[in-house]
């Protein structure tokens, strides 16, 4: 069984499926305008075009299901009712409105007052997103280790919209003196290391040992872990802002990297443990995750190695940085849906007749089969690419995306199917 | 009067929807009492606080109540002894790869 997914305080399983169903949309939207110009991935960085497929990625796929995750799992979680749902409906419709100007104004380097609007609304999405799940907070009795982070989680992002929307009005009525790369870096890793480094440390925490019926990771062990890693990351945040010396971002980068290899050695000692042996795709793509995170960050300690590589390499280095970090939360939650999803629907449709009249089991309405064969696509398809912004090489990276795309698809059409299975008798 | 291995029979219909094996097979179940058209039902779950426990709890009652001469079931979920995979018939870690 996995317990604690749903709950008679979750909000309406349509505002969670549909932050699903959009997100799963929007992924292949990704690789096709890698497909179309795969020069953002061989480039520099800070193109305007990597812009579009970086946001159209965090904005269109990230977010949307990591929210739709959250009002789902606060409510269980932590035991409180979601705010409004009305406002997680607009908060939706904020964000994805917001995210067609950004990209678009980004893919055509169009840095207009449209750029600023489209900004605005998506940051004001996120807030309240973000504001929605908070202000339900207030009502938690009892913290856990799950919960805290993900509070953490909420905070990161309000500041990650924040100062995203902060570089975006800067890009179109430029404030900010010359060092706005150290807040364009400041704003990258606070999305990805600070938001999404809590949310997958809140949400395995739980959710690894009920897939895989394994004791949870000691939460004081896991509170140390996190404190390294946002302690490493506010340490490099002061480095890249000139607040402390320049040495302390090494000591930052060494203690956020130790932070995350001690918090997914604990995981891996709890899956050690596990009851249940079999390995299905879900945990294969977690376990994938794993790896693009490792090598995330041996690809980070070269890169910022003094001397170790060139300056063509540093480049081609931060790029697939970059793209294994992405990897790495693109898989894990691709991963994390396989597993959560057919629960959720399986909750909805079933929950009720269990007792009355057999029910079909999760596996019943869910073609794992389908989902197995996607996998090494999806492994394969990221490699190529990998190997292309290695190479600089525009044929490997159209490969890969055009893999991506495919799978990517796939992966939509076998969620949003199972989502919307109709049973003979289904109203 | 129904029979302790009838209210058995009975909890192999409820299934837990992701292992897709019932309940009686995977250890939850810790005892049976019927004491005339009374049942009552000590088990167990995987995991504490799981509001999945409330699916599954109603689905014991409706089985056993469904049963001839049964008029009052009565659950009881218990953590002590806490449950572990020896308790799972063979069958089921062996599916389960164990
Ligand atoms: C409303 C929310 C957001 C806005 C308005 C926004 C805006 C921006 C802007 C304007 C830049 C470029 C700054 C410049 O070149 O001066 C940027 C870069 C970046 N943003 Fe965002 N952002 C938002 C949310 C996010 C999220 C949620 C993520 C990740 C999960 C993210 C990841 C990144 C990354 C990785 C870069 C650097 C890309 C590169 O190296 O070229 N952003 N963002």
């Amino acid at each position: 069984m996995i317990p604690g997914l749903a709950t008679q305080l979750a909000p309406p399983f349509r505002l969670v499926v549909t932050h699903f169903i959009a997100g799963l949309l929007l992924l292949p939207v990704v690789w096709a305008l890698l497909l179309v110009d795969p020069s953002p991935l061989s480039g520099g960085l800070f193109g305007n075009r990597l812009l579009a497929v970086v946001h159209v990625t965090a904005l269109g796929f990230i977010a949307p299901i990591v929210i739709g995750a959250l009002y789902q799992i606060v409510p269980v979680v932590l035991g409180v009712r979601l705010t409004s749902v009305k406002a997680g409906w607009t908060a939706l419709a904020l964000v994805l409105a917001g995210l067609a100007g950004m990209a678009a104004h980004f893919w055509m380097g169009r840095f207009s007052p449209g750029l600023a609007i489209a900004s605005t609304l998506a940051a004001a999405g996120l807030f309240l997103a973000a504001s929605n799940l908070i202000a339900s907070l207030r009502f938690v009795k009892s913290w856990s280790f799950g919960g805290v982070l993900i509070a953490v989680s909420l905070v990161f992002l309000l500041a990650a919209a924040g100062l995203g929307l902060a570089l975006a009005l800067n890009l179109v009525f430029p404030y900010f003196s010359s060092d706005h790369v150290s807040w364009l870096k400041v704003h990258a890793h606070l999305a990805l290391v600070g938001w999404l480094g809590s949310v997958v440390m809140g949400a395995t925490h739980k959710l690894i040992p009920m897939f895989t019926l394994g004791p949870e990771p000691p939460s004081r062990a896991s509170a140390g872990a996190a404190a390294l890693v946002f302690g490493g990351l506010f340490l490099l945040f002061a480095a890249w802002r000139g607040i402390a010396p320049h040495e302390s971002g090494s000591v930052g980068a060494v203690a956020l990297i130790a932070g995350a290899g001690t918090y997914a050695a604990l995981l891996v000692r709890s899956f050690a443990k596990r009851a249940r042996k079999e390995i299905d795709t879900g945990l294969r793509h977690v376990l994938a995750a794993g790896a693009a995170l490792l090598a995330a960050c041996l690809i980070a300690l070269a890169a910022v190695l003094p001397g170790f590589l060139g300056p063509l390499w540093v480049v081609r280095f931060s790029l697939a940085y970059g793209f294994l970090l992405f990897g790495t939360v693109v898989v894990l939650i691709i991963g994390m849906l396989y597993k959560i999803l057919p629960f959720l629907v399986w909750y909805h449709r079933y929950a009720d007749k269990v007792g009355l009249e057999p029910v079909p089991t999760t596996r019943d309405i869910f073609s794992e089969g389908t989902a197995r064969l996607l996998f090494p696509g999806h492994i394969t398809g990221g490699l190529v690419v990998l190997f292309g912004i290695l190479a600089g090489e525009p044929i490997l990276l159209r490969a890969g995306a055009t893999i991506l795309f495919i799978v990517n698809a796939g992966t939509a059409r076998l969620l949003i199917g199972t989502i919307s299975r109709r049973d003979d008798g289904d109203s | 009067m129904a029979t302790v291995d009838e209210v058995r029979a009975a909890l192999r219909q409820v299934i837990d929807p992701e292992i897709g094996h019932n309940l009686v097979d995977l250890g939850l179940i810790y005892g049976i009492d019927v004491e005339e058209d009374r049942v009552g039902v000590t088990m167990t779950f995987s995991t504490p606080g799981c509001p999945m426990h409330d699916v599954l709890v109603t689905g014991v009652e409706r089985v056993v109540r469904a049963l001839p001469g049964v008029s009052k079931v009565d659950v009881k979920v218990v953590w002590d002894p806490p449950w572990h995979p020896g308790m799972m018939a063979d069958s089921v870690r062996k599916a389960l790869g164990r």
